[in-house]
């Protein structure tokens, strides 16, 4: 191929691999939409209410638990939300199998360890089977056992209700 | 003053990087979005399997339903269609040091979770597996989500209803 002023125009390796990736980036993006479409995902972000258990945490840790804290999800570092300042502390229950074979369920001796109930509010996307994503792509439903962290502390909790925020 | 190019031009060793990019490529896209394990036929099964989940907490009681999409929660692809969840009171193998004697003891406000799926889009491979190509083989571990709950478990049973 050749311009009007006789120069030779053509691509070279470098110009050859960076189409390449660019088609590569293109597919990914429109086979990821596929899949947003296919699992309902409305384009409109909403505020939700996420409610946790963290489970058997040291109760000195408890007070790390602030509201108006920043929450992060660990397996990404993505900004999950904020935490809320409704937050109950009752003594950690623990299962214990006795000598004779029998399962009870006791506290925490001296209550060391507590079992500490929490809400964050993040912004996401309900799909339409009542599911909440962040982002489109991690769903959080009841259930799972997520990591957070804020700047103060980082815990293993289970989500046990997501909810439409009032707010 | 004029100054002469030099044209750009193609050598052996920029057909032989260009091909080598294509067939990487060529190589990513077919494993990330096409490869299935090589089909012995091309029948679609009909199957229910059960997803056992143990010591749930009493609290998440009732959230699965009946017809409920399920999905593997590491694909994010269909597993199938919940038939029936079922929540007993959990119970776990024990052992009594007086007697000497193994028993079965009630775990306090747990619950066990005995979840049977339909998938009507199986195939068979080295074994039968689902669209998403989670393997229904009894001892496959399951991490799972629906709608209103996410949780973990072992198929305990597959049964094949279509052939």
């Amino acid at each position: 191929m050749k311009k009007k002023d006789g120069k030779r125009i053509g691509l070279n390796v470098i110009d050859v691999v960076i189409i390449l990736i660019i088609l590569c980036v293109a597919a990914t993006i429109i086979i990821r939409a596929n899949i947003s479409d296919s699992i309902g995902l409305s384009s409109q972000s909403e505020t939700a209410e996420v409610r946790f258990l963290a489970s058997s945490v040291e109760h000195s840790a408890s007070d790390y638990f602030r509201g108006g804290d920043t929450v992060y999800y660990a397996d990404s570092g993505k900004e999950l939300g904020t935490l809320t300042a409704d937050k109950t502390i009752v003594p950690a229950e623990i299962i214990k199998e006795l000598s004779d074979g029998s399962i009870v369920k006791t506290e925490s001796p001296g209550a060391d360890l507590v079992d500490l109930r929490g809400s964050f509010t993040s912004r996401g996307i309900f799909a339409q089977d009542g599911s909440f994503w962040l982002d489109g792509d991690t769903a959080f439903v009841p259930g799972m056992k997520i990591r957070i962290y804020t700047d103060r502390i980082c815990s293993e909790v289970t989500i046990t209700e997501v909810r439409k925020s009032s707010n | 003053m004029e100054e002469k190019k030099k044209a750009f031009r193609f050598n052996v060793i920029d057909v032989i990087i260009i091909l080598l990019v294509l067939a990487a490529v060529a190589a990513l896209v077919y494993f990330l979005f096409f490869k299935n394990d090589a089909p012995s036929s091309d029948r679609v099964y009909e199957v229910e399997f059960v997803i056992e989940s143990k010591e749930i907490r009493n609290e998440f009681s009732g959230l699965i339903k009946q017809g409920d999409t399920i999905y593997d929660m590491n694909t994010q692809r269909k597993l199938g269609e919940v038939i029936n969840a079922e929540y007993v009171d959990s119970v776990r193998k024990t052992f009594d040091s007086g007697s000497g004697e193994s028993k079965e003891s009630r775990v306090p406000d747990m619950l066990d979770l005995y979840i049977t799926v339909r998938a009507d889009d199986v195939r068979l491979t080295d074994c039968y597996v689902t669209e998403g190509r989670f393997k229904l083989i009894v001892g496959n571990e399951a991490e799972y989500r629906t709608p209103s709950f996410s949780g973990r478990g072992t198929l305990v049973s597959v049964k094949i209803i279509t052939k």
